[in-house]
């Protein structure tokens, strides 16, 4: 049951009203008092803005957050950060298909504004007053729109939730053969036949997604049988494996650490996708951390080379560090 | 009719709201005197124990026929007799509480001797759903002072007398104006 009123909700966040309303206020007018704006590079002199909350909100949103996934349960179509939800099981389902279709929605938590957080939370049942102030909690308000900031911990249910009001129901009328998987801002559309046009699908996803949410779509792709079918970074043709380039260059990396000068390996290593690492004790926690992940994605055998590579590799350590 | 009666669909829950106009004198916790008054109406007590904790997380609950004499009494008692149209003798009255810095909860009012209360502590119970259900007086670090007439439910004393035994610190501190 939704909270009635605003000292209801107030009292489910173990906080009080006038603070709900301060914050909501400030929240509008000056958003900047909350959020602190982190820029990571995307390369090419490109940027991905990420937000950093203050301590306080960030506090009620993780109250907020339990209180939503309590009131509004998941219809079952996102399969991002949702509880009891495996990537694996997620490449099960889309493995093996004639036809694989994807797309991206263009800065999505961006994209979902205030007004479809209030709309699909009056739909589930909550008081006008109420969704409203719920959503101008979650939202950020930067110019003249308000949005969910990403780096928010509620924002990735919430946008869930949006989708699966606005998006997912119509994606499953427009094409119920379909295997529909949606994963956070990636959509994949799977086909058992080859007789679907792939172009056209993708035109008519993005009209619908363009009517139903405003959302742009971008990095659209049309995968059949007889090409590499990639989604969730694996490949899935067969069935969910790891990509072959990664299995390369993996398999590159923990053999030179066994064979050859380790310190060399890191220096190369740094440059080339770990460039958080400063030890090689460090790197080579970082391969075997991987290797657990990669396990379900690789054939037996594969995953038996690595292994056994990354144990010499980390015995030359050992050695290395008793000398030096 | 100087209160609004709102029934929460399909549980046999009701809202009353008292306006700050027609509450006169009363103390009520965690409602300062310029606020309008928000009580929740139980039919019974399976409606009670079914929904309060779906509600909120703490509250103040106690039976209506315990209710101390006041206006906003006789308001709740119109709202059940001809709104609610459920027997007065089962029905349990809440008030939400609200949280303050440091985890405390709010409620502060006015003194109680000047004025009626909507509670009686002896009888009144506090439900908090992260540490449990007590009474109020048996909880409270002031209950000496109670048994020696100084103080009542509604007083600035009970957030402190009930601080030290149920209070889980958890509210946040940082970004909040000061209450």
């Amino acid at each position: 049951m939704f909270p009635q009123t605003r000292r209801l909700l107030a009292n489910n966040l173990r906080t009080n009203t006038k603070r709900l309303t301060y914050i909501a206020t400030e929240l509008k007018e000056n958003s900047d008092l909350f959020y602190s704006e982190i820029r990571i590079p995307k390369g090419r002199g490109r940027y991905r803005v990420v937000y950093k909350v203050a301590p306080g909100l960030a506090h009620l949103h993780s109250l907020l957050k339990r209180l939503l996934e309590r009131l509004i349960p998941a219809t079952g179509t996102s399969y991002a950060y949702e509880t009891g939800v495996k990537l694996s099981d997620t490449a099960t389902r889309m493995q093996a298909h004639k036809l694989l279709v994807s797309l991206d929605f263009k800065n999505h938590f961006t994209s979902v504004s205030m007004w479809q957080v209030t709309k699909m939370l009056e739909h589930h049942g909550a008081p006008k007053e109420i969704a409203f102030l719920i959503a101008r909690l979650c939202c950020i308000t930067k110019g003249k729109r308000s949005f969910l900031p990403q780096g928010s911990v509620v924002s990735p249910l919430l946008s869930n939730r949006v989708s699966e009001h606005l998006l997912d129901p119509k994606l499953a009328e427009e094409y119920p053969e379909a295997k529909i998987t949606r994963y956070s801002d990636n959509l994949y559309i799977a086909f058992a036949s080859n007789e679907v046009s792939g172009v056209k699908v993708l035109g008519v996803i993005k009209k619908l997604v363009r009517d139903a949410t405003g959302w742009k779509c971008h990095k659209c792709r049309v995968m059949p049988y007889y090409r590499q079918q990639r989604g969730l970074g694996l490949v899935l043709n067969e069935k969910a494996n790891m990509p072959r380039s990664k299995y390369l260059s993996m398999k590159a990396i923990i053999f030179n650490l066994a064979n050859k000068e380790q310190n060399e390996q890191l220096t190369k290593a740094k440059v080339t996708g770990y460039p958080g690492v400063e030890t090689v004790v460090e790197l080579i926690d970082k391969l075997n951390h991987q290797l657990v992940y990669w396990k379900q994605f690789l054939t037996e055998s594969k995953f038996t080379k690595l292994k056994s590579n990354l144990q010499l590799a980390e015995e030359k350590c050992n050695i290395e560090q008793q000398l030096g | 009719m100087s209160y609004e009666f709102k029934k929460i669909p399909n549980v046999e829950v009701a809202i009353v709201t008292v306006p700050q106009s027609a509450r006169g004198m009363v103390t009520i916790p965690g409602v300062g005197w310029t606020a309008a008054v928000e009580i929740i109406l139980f039919k019974d007590e399976f409606s009670l124990a079914d929904n309060l904790s779906e509600l909120g997380d703490c509250f103040i609950v106690d039976k209506f026929k315990d209710i101390p004499d006041s206006g906003i009494a006789g308001k709740l008692r119109a709202a059940i007799l001809c709104d609610a149209q459920w027997e007065t003798n089962e029905v349990f009255y809440a008030v939400p509480l609200e949280m303050v810095k440091g985890g405390r909860y709010k409620m502060d009012s006015l003194s109680v001797r000047a004025s009626s209360s909507l509670f009686k502590c002896y009888s009144a119970t506090l439900f908090d759903s992260e540490v449990g259900t007590f009474n109020c007086l048996e909880s409270c670090s002031f209950q000496v002072d109670h048994l020696m007439g100084g103080c009542s439910l509604g007083v600035t004393q009970c957030s402190e007398g009930l601080y030290h035994h149920v209070s889980t610190n958890k509210e946040a501190t940082g970004q909040q104006p000061e209450d």
